[in-house]
């Protein structure tokens, strides 16, 4: 291949490079106007373009109609900014996302039924004529495009650089808070940036419209080049996205030439080589840009502000509010199976062809539901998995395979497909994630559904599926048999509906919950994020392609238009319109769309409305349901008062807060009854072996060992419990297991520090040696060394920006040290991830509380029971014994510290809404619960003021007296740490330059002219001192 | 000069102030005091418009404030330097001046302003090209106040001056505060430090669950050390939901 050759492939890609540039520069626009990626940045650049050609087939001048059509875009950006974005932005950044998804179907879907789906040619914009060029030629039209996206680029940096409006949206995109203060409007200057952006995106596609041809399905897709550009550049910056479009543009003009490269030569020798260049290249920066644990995720987990239950925001009841017991459910759920079996043999035919769509539509939802409901992870390639099941059914199918062994094998195929995917999104989350899919998903559409091993000649294959058995013999299973078949999908959609159910309620499903509502939470638990995330992936995988094999089963064919992204974003509208997080939502949401489709095909008058109404309704659940079907009982209930409290006066109102007065008494009778009844759990374990009296009573010592037990973690509450069940043996009381432990529990006011042996007599916790870290050229701590020990609880202080937090960070695993080592228990851990150190015994609070918003306090602490709870993945799914044993003791176990720390007030309520003093101890009582031996705080007494602050130090000297756990504080409360710690590390400009006991650190010089500052004669240097130094020595 | 007169703010259903009346005159510094979660931010932040009010008035040099937006608040010449300084982190040092001095837009006011306000600060004039977010601690508190000092406002709201920086850099900037001050700009503040804030301000108000609970001459208030401490100390705290048995 020659060098000309490949220099011609480049110029051919220089005029999509503009367009790319575009494309990339409106993106960017707007992501750093309002944070969104706007998924609709397709259908703003086609919509225009159908304007200019239907306004120059009326006749009207080219100039005229460009103008319009480059308004329009402009309008479209503006409405899309006023209707979706302002409204959804207090719901969530994911509701934003799923927002401009409806917008992306709801103009497809009107430019197909009002422009036709054929493609057109637009009428050319400059002269037809082409220049010559190095074999091949340029036409005026690509000159035009490139002139014409240089000339824009540059007003657009002359504008952002010099005028008042490119500062205030500067400004604006970096504080919106602040800009607000300081005068400029936020929400005018992110609505300029729609506008602009729109309007970027339409003259972008009417000049690349005009130079390709304009279609409603694939057209909106030539944006995603624009895409993969804008995060090249890292999304927030101008120059980086004209860098991107320049790589992109290569990366395409190059795709073709690269069939001739050996070895991967091959997979780019046919159509789509452009597609897949690009996917590989955008994962591959996005896999380079991620980081192992956002840490932008360490921020307050959507504590503070959020207030509506809402998508990705819903909260669960608790369980004592669940208003079935599980006998009724279990009978609730044979009597719908009963009934969905017997209406069948009395429907017409047709009823059962739609009721099998509803299910098919069932397992797909669901599996958004697990994916992005439960886990936060956004797939826009749901419909392209399906397509991979049916066109993996037929390969296997013509191999010699017969259906019912197809399911498993095309299942586990896609999980493994899927998972694949999912290793992507461990570098990536939200927006980029949804992009991520998208691209794979037009990749798989362009390129993988071309291929003719796998989707046949033309995108379409078809098999014939075998029955089983022999007819007129018993069993004969004929899976054409539209009724037959029902009963298969019926079968495969309820086994995967109770599967989902069972995961929800076990330790994986709070895992995956715990994992969306904080990442680095999860992981300081010994959740192993990367896992759980790959996990769902594969889970939603095998569930969308069974979902594409029993479609190909049973229609035996399946053709490539059928799974188009359009389809996937019909999908994540039924899983949105059920309420993303709910599995009955997902059926319900089923259900409806599939009477929908029956209710269009039926009504010639509405013919090819159904895409429209379908995004309409995505449109209308979000902005006014955000909880969608789900959501509706308790909003229904709500209205229902309303009009009640509303029409009736003063005495109906009476009459009915009687009555709710007496339902609340009532249910206080049931709960009194049920926590009588609840007693017998405490039977003392027979397992458990028996205690040593000496072991148990180190607190004669003056603090307890903590119990190592032969396998497993460590256990710091294994002392204390145990020590709860002997007594309870000892006394021979009748009273419960739980009032034995209440009283250990702890009681304010009655710790003391304790006399610890000479430091040096004690074994090491935790010993850093050494520690160097440097981001780039900066050195932020520099061979510092850290030794805490048993029993001790050691303070790390110094001034602003002395790399307390990189040490930590390098301490707890979420950074990694330049140089230097990590012993945990003698033991090195430098190269283990976070969650292995959790495992092995670190326990770790937040600067900012991290607590999973959607749980209530008790399931928060159940997610801290995960190390130590062994049941694996399969038994979760299938619900076994070892599940619910697994279960029983981690309930067990967290209403014990429940008990000890005094939260019984708190335990059923949702974390968000209460007080901030309360949700810090519920951080520390979740570590605790891991029984991890040493537990890490970083500034525990931020946002707290004197008192709180005592309080919260007494609780921490009752820990480690009662509990024998090591802790290590991070601190800038000099009275907390003094009156706390038992020695003290001083970190300044990221060396150690000082430790010791309180007392000394405070009269060391060196440690007072860092820190304190030499400033005493001026004002009083440290924090108020409530107490006197008397009263502090006092405490000792 | 700020009349605010029995304001109720709520979070949702939940009060966070009652019934509150203060008053700042022309070129006084006042200091607002109290327990965490007295309702101290909350009332800084009403004031600037950050949140409305479902009661009661604020005036502001005889005009309505409340409920307007920030960007209209400003314009009546009340600059809010938030709680952890809210700067333009990745912009310049300059262009977080430049945005400071929005409602001002005579380029030759803004020049005559920037050498003014790096006169109190000389270190922000050798980092005037430098990013926000790459000053230290203390710097990026300076450029906070300078920025504020940009649109010449008549009435500086200060929120936790002394926030995460060492108390050398807090007592620094008390310093400057005052020199401000001293040249007519009328300055209400919130600060953790009661005795750094009383020491500096002429009067002071003290918050606690959510009401004026006292005011007065703040030096009056630092001899009297007893009445603090009963509304900063254990006997102000919310009733506590837990711990208690």
């Amino acid at each position: 291949m020659s060098i000309t050759f490949f220099l011609t492939q480049l110029a051919l890609a220089v005029p999509l490079m503009a367009a790319y540039a575009l494309f990339a520069l409106g993106i960017v626009l707007i992501y750093r106007a309002s944070r969104v990626l706007n998924l609709a940045h397709g259908v703003m650049a086609m919509l225009p373009s159908y304007v200019v050609v239907e306004l120059r087939t009326r006749g009207l001048p080219m100039p005229l109609a460009l103008l319009a059509g480059v308004a329009s875009g402009a309008l479209l950006g503006a409405a899309v900014e006023m209707v979706f974005v302002r409204r959804l932005r207090r719901i969530s950044e994911t509701a934003q996302t799923v927002g401009t998804v409806a917008v992306f179907g709801l103009v497809v879907a009107f430019s197909a039924r009002v422009f036709g789906t054929q493609p057109v040619r637009p009428p050319a914009i400059f002269p037809e004529k082409t220049i010559a060029f190095s074999g091949s030629g340029i036409t005026y039209g690509q000159l035009g495009l490139i002139g014409t996206s240089v000339v824009l680029t540059l007003g657009l940096f002359a504008l952002f650089k010099f005028t008042r409006l490119g500062l205030a949206m500067r400004g604006a995109a970096s504080n919106r808070t602040a800009a607000g203060l300081m005068g400029v409007n936020p929400d005018r200057t992110t609505q300029v940036a729609w506008m602009l952006g729109g309007a970027l995106a339409a003259v972008a596609g009417i000049l690349l419209s005009a130079v390709t041809t304009l279609d409603p399905y694939n057209f909106p897709l030539q944006a995603l080049p624009g895409f993969v550009a804008a995060l090249i550049g890292g999304l927030g910056s101008m120059p980086g996205a004209l860098l991107g479009a320049v790589v992109v543009g290569i990366a395409t003009g190059l795709a073709p030439a690269l069939s001739g490269v050996p070895v991967i030569g091959h997979f780019f020798s046919s159509v789509g080589s452009a597609q897949l260049l690009l996917t590989v290249v955008a994962f591959i920066v996005m896999a380079m840009r991620g980081e192992r644990l956002a840490a932008s995720d360490v921020r307050a987990a959507g504590l503070a502000g959020s207030v509506s239950a809402g998508i990705l925001r819903v909260r669960r009841r608790p369980a004592d509010q669940r208003q079935l017991t599980r006998g009724l459910r279990v009978l609730a759920g044979l009597l719908l199976v009963v009934a969905a079996v017997s209406w069948v043999l009395g429907a017409p035919f047709s009823w059962v062809g739609t009721a099998t769509t509803a299910l098919s539509y069932t397992l797909v939802a669901l599996s958004l539901v697990i994916l992005t409901g439960w886990v936060g992870q956004i797939s826009l390639a749901q419909a392209s998995f399906v397509g991979i099941g049916a066109f993996l059914t037929g390969v296997l199918v013509r191999a010699g395979l017969p259906f019912p062994l197809t399911l498993p094998a095309v299942g586990f195929a896609s999980a493994a497909i899927a998972a694949l995917l999912g290793l992507v999104a461990l570098r990536v989350r939200g927006l980029y994630l949804a992009v991520a899919t998208l691209i794979f998903a037009w990749m798989t559409q362009i390129y993988l559904f071309a291929q003719p091993w796998l989707a046949g000649i033309g995108g379409s294959s078809s098999i014939q599926t075998k029955a089983l058995g022999t007819p007129d013999t018993f069993p004969y299973l004929d899976f054409t048999n539209r009724t037959t078949f029902y009963f298969v999908m019926l079968a495969v959609t309820t086994a995967a509906m109770l599967g989902a159910a069972n995961l929800r309620r076990s330790k994986t499903g709070r895992a995956w919950f715990a994992v969306k509502g904080s990442e680095v939470a999860a992981a300081s638990l010994g959740i192993p994020v990367m896992a759980y995330k790959l996990l769902a992936f594969a889970v939603a995988g095998f569930l969308a392609g069974v979902a594409g094999n029993l479609l190909m089963t049973t229609n035996q064919v399946a053709s490539s238009s059928q799974f188009l992204p359009q389809a996937s974003l019909m999908f994540l509208a039924i899983a949105v319109v059920g309420g993303l997080d709910s599995i009955g939502g997902a059926l319900a949401a089923g259900i409806v769309f599939s009477l929908l489709g029956q209710l269009f095909y039926k009504v010639s008058a509405l013919a090819g409305l159904l895409e429209i109404v379908s995004s309409l309704l995505l449109a209308v659940v979000l902005l006014a349901f955000p909880a969608g079907i789900a959501g509706l009982p308790p909003r229904l209930a709500a209205l229902g008062r309303r009009i009640v409290t509303g029409r009736i006066a003063d005495r109906g109102a009476a009459i009915w807060q009687e009555l709710s007065d007496r339902r609340v008494r009532r249910r206080l009778a049931r709960e009194e009854l049920a926590a009588a009844a609840a007693g017998t759990w405490a039977a003392p374990d027979s397992t458990s072996p028996p205690v040593d009296e000496a072991e148990l009573q180190p607190a004669a010592a003056g603090w307890p060992v903590v119990v190592r037990r032969p396998s497993g973690p460590p256990d710091a509450l294994a002392p204390i419990l145990e020590r709860a069940e002997v007594e309870l043996v000892e006394e021979q009381v009748e009273a419960r297991e739980r009032e034995s432990v209440s009283r250990l529990a702890y009681v304010p006011g009655t710790a003391t520090k304790v006399d610890l042996p000479e430091r040096w007599n004690r074994a090491s916790i935790l010993h850093a040696q050494d520690i160097t870290v440097q981001f780039g050229g900066l050195t932020a701590v520099d061979t510092a060394n850290l030794e805490v020990r048993e029993g001790e609880i050691v303070g790390l202080i110094g001034p602003n920006g002395a790399g307390k937090t990189t040490l930590f960070n390098a301490i707890s695993g979420l950074n990694s040290p330049t140089s230097g080592t990590v012993a945990l228990f003698g033991a090195d851990v430098t190269r283990l991830p976070v969650h292995q150190r959790a495992a092995a015994g670190m326990g770790r609070t937040f600067q900012l509380i991290q607590l999973f918003p959607e749980l209530s306090v008790t399931d928060n602490l159940l997610v801290g029971t995960h190390v130590r709870n062994s049941s694996g993945f399969a038994s979760h799914l299938f619900a076994t014994g070892r599940a619910i044993d697994g279960e029983r003791s981690a309930r067990q176990r967290v209403a014990q510290v429940i008990e000890l720390l005094g939260l019984q007030d708190v335990a059923d309520q949702p974390v968000t809404g209460l007080p901030f003093g309360v949700l810090r101890l519920v951080e520390v009582a979740r570590a605790l619960v891991t029984g991890a031996p040493y537990v890490m705080l970083d500034e525990p007494a931020s946002g707290l003021d004197n008192a709180e602050t005592d309080k919260l130090s007494d609780l921490l000297l009752w820990v480690r007296q009662t509990l024998g756990i090591s802790l290590l504080l991070i601190e800038h409360d000099v009275r907390m740490v003094t009156a706390l710690c038992d020695y003290i590390y001083v970190l300044d400009r990221g060396k150690m330059i000082a430790n010791g006991e309180a007392a000394d650190i405070r009269r060391d010089p060196v440690v007072t002219a860092a820190y304190f500052g030499a400033v005493e004669d001026e004002e009083p240097a440290a924090p108020p001192q409530r107490l006197p130094e008397a009263d502090l020595a006092g405490v000792h | 000069m700020l009349e605010i007169q029995d304001l109720d703010v709520c979070y949702g259903p939940v009060p966070a102030l009652r019934g509150v009346s203060m008053v700042v005159g022309d070129g006084e510094m006042v200091a607002l005091v109290g327990a965490n979660g007295a309702g101290k931010t909350t009332a800084l932040r009403t004031i600037s418009g950050m949140l409305s009010p479902t009661a009661g008035s604020i005036t502001f040099d005889g005009e309505r404030i409340d409920g307007l937006p920030p960007y209209k608040v400003i314009a009546h010449g009340v600059a809010h330097l938030p709680e952890g300084r809210a700067l333009f982190s990745d912009m310049s040092v300059m262009d977080n001046l430049r945005l400071g001095a929005w409602t001002q837009p005579s380029e030759k006011d803004f020049r005559r302003r920037v050498a003014e306000v790096m006169d109190h600060f000389p270190i922000l004039r050798e980092r005037s090209k430098q990013a926000a977010g790459t000053l230290s601690g203390g710097e990026q508190q300076m450029l906070g106040v300078a920025r504020a000092l940009m649109s010449e406002p008549k009435l500086l709201i200060v929120d936790e001056l002394s926030l995460g920086l060492a108390p050398k850099i807090v007592a620094q900037l008390f310093q400057i505060l005052t020199t401000i001050n001293g040249q007519g700009t009328a300055v209400l503040m919130v600060e953790q430090f009661v005795h750094m804030a009383l020491q500096h301000s002429n009067r002071a108000y003290v918050l606690a669950k959510g009401e004026v609970a006292l005011e007065g001459d703040a030096k009056e208030l630092r001899d009297r050390p007893e009445l603090l401490a009963a509304y900063l100390g254990d006997d102000a705290e919310e009733p506590e939901p837990v711990g208690a048995r």
